[in-house]
């Protein structure tokens, strides 16, 4: 059994360096600037200036939608779109490629509600604070406001990014050899997929408790100025 | 506080009770169910086992049931992907597997097989205009679909190819059609199914010389539990190649007879 271990460890430990991390690390940044986006846009109320009303509503239809279809489908299923299915109609994506895309545009969705509720969980108080200092709602937002939502946004956004590290697993039904495609060829070759399976479950669970670390450590952070955690 | 009792131990419950189902019946009867061959398969690998018209239908399935009803047995299908589908032979999911699985020595240390009921030539698909691929050397280096755990990965990795996993003889197409892959190695016979269907493809094949592969024995494969059950199953075998069903069968899917060497 140690035999086994010590030579399928390099190549699943190469697998999630090339493959797992990156694609974790890649769509989680894409994913969250389009979660901020998205946020904002349903956020922000549109302006009484009527030239700018109904852009902004039509932005708003498109980020609902958007929200709307990648919560209510199935990522595996999104990942089989993008990758198998585009090419019937000419967009033909590599692999890698096709898995940020999904994985970014997954993430960005679920993020995103996370950060609006973080957004309104800021009390109005705050809002009406700094209208009396005349602040203006754009200074409100990026110097009161945000600072206060990033914190409570943390914990849920941690636990998106950990389960984003989890799901890149699925990346290997699109022909990526990411740490799981690679326990599944050995096991093709060793017929121990007790053994492999539970191999690449730890591997995942060794990285996923590093990440919980790396989340406790910037909550402290982040809480340095709240006494008693209560804003 | 109570409330959290009653969750904990509905909790409990819940967790004994999914384990209990869990626990594998070690009856002394041959097969999982009594009375039931459960056999694995894909579904999706025409002329093999297919749907139609929500079906399972394929010369596979028509034999699977022929040898179960030799043998007195009801049959029960359970489609898998390929993927999970031998290890679902340790887990008791089925009895037998049948499903173009060809006999190798790594399988053989781990399984056990029945005797072999097609003798398949493996064909290299590729695109009609490719020219470069003259015979399965010449894949070395170059991307090939395959399906992880097949026969076929096996090969195309002896001859040095770059493997690119695909689930399905379908997806295995539609890469080479892509041209995410320059090629793939499958069996012959389900490439012309395929074909049928895709009459207007600019896909071909090319059998594999056997001076480089040798022509694979498929045979019916079980965990090595079940000496049993395999030694009824080839008694029933035996007795298909008898009655000419076998031939029969093979020219109904595959137009001429590949059951004998």
């Amino acid at each position: 059994m140690w035999h086994i271990i010590i030579s399928s460890l390099p190549e699943m430990i190469g697998a999630m360096l090339q493959f797992t991390i990156p694609l974790a690390i890649i769509s989680f940044i894409f994913g969250l600037i389009l979660a901020v986006l998205t946020a904002l846009i349903k956020f922000i109320q549109p302006s009484e200036n009527k030239a700018l009303k109904y852009p902004w509503l039509v932005l708003r239809a498109i980020a609902n939608f958007y929200v709307w279809l990648f919560r209510s489908t199935p990522l595996l299923v999104q990942l089989f779109i993008i990758f198998f299915g585009l090419p019937s109609v000419g967009i033909q994506l590599p692999a890698f490629i096709a898995a940020v895309i999904g994985f970014s545009l997954n993430t960005g969705a679920y993020a995103s509600e996370t950060i609006r509720s973080a957004l309104l969980s800021v009390p109005q108080d705050q809002w009406d604070a700094a209208y009396t200092l005349n602040f203006t709602t754009r200074q409100t937002l990026m110097k009161i406001v945000l600072p206060q939502a990033v914190r409570i946004a943390l914990p849920p956004l941690s636990n998106s990014f950990i389960g984003l590290v989890k799901d890149t697993s699925l990346a290997s039904s699109i022909t990526i050899l990411e740490m799981f495609q690679v326990s599944q060829q050995i096991t093709a070759k060793n017929y121990q997929p007790l053994l492999m399976y539970t191999l690449a479950a730890a591997l995942y669970a060794i990285v996923c408790s590093l990440l919980s670390w790396l989340q406790h450590y910037l909550e402290r952070r982040t809480s340095k100025y709240v006494k008693g955690g209560q804003n | 506080m109570k409330k959290r009792l009653v969750l904990l131990l509905t909790t409990i419950a819940a967790l004994v009770l999914i384990l209990t189902g869990c626990s594998s019946n070690k009856d002394a009867t041959n097969t999982k169910t009594k009375g039931t061959l459960t056999v694995g398969l894909e579904g999706t690998y025409a002329p093999y086992s297919y749907r139609e018209d929500g079906k399972l239908k394929g010369f596979e399935v028509d034999f699977a049931r022929d040898i179960a009803k030799e043998m007195g047995l009801k049959v029960k299908f359970v489609p898998t992907k390929w993927d999970s589908l031998i290890a679902g032979l340790n887990s008791n999911t089925f009895d037998v597997v049948i499903n173009n699985v060809a006999m190798n020595k790594s399988r053989e240390k781990q399984y056990i097989f029945s005797t072999p009921y097609i003798y398949s030539r493996s064909a290299l698909i590729l695109k009609k205009d490719n020219t470069d691929i003259k015979n399965i050397t010449d894949i070395k280096g170059k991307k090939v679909a395959a399906g992880t755990g097949t026969d076929n990965y096996n090969k195309a990795e002896k001859y040095g190819a770059d493997i690119v996993p695909s689930s399905d003889f379908q997806t295995s197409m539609s890469m080479i059609d892509q041209g995410r892959v320059v090629a793939a190695v499958n069996s012959k016979e389900a490439f012309l199914t395929w074909k049928k269907d895709h009459k207007n493809t600019d896909l071909k094949y090319q059998v594999i010389s056997s001076k480089y592969i040798a022509a694979s024995k498929i045979a019916p494969i079980y965990n090595k539990k079940s000496t049993g059950l395999r030694n009824d199953v080839n008694k029933a075998i035996k007795k298909l190649y008898k009655d000419g069903t076998m031939k029969k069968l093979s020219i109904k899917y595959f137009g001429e007879d590949i059951t004998k060497k």
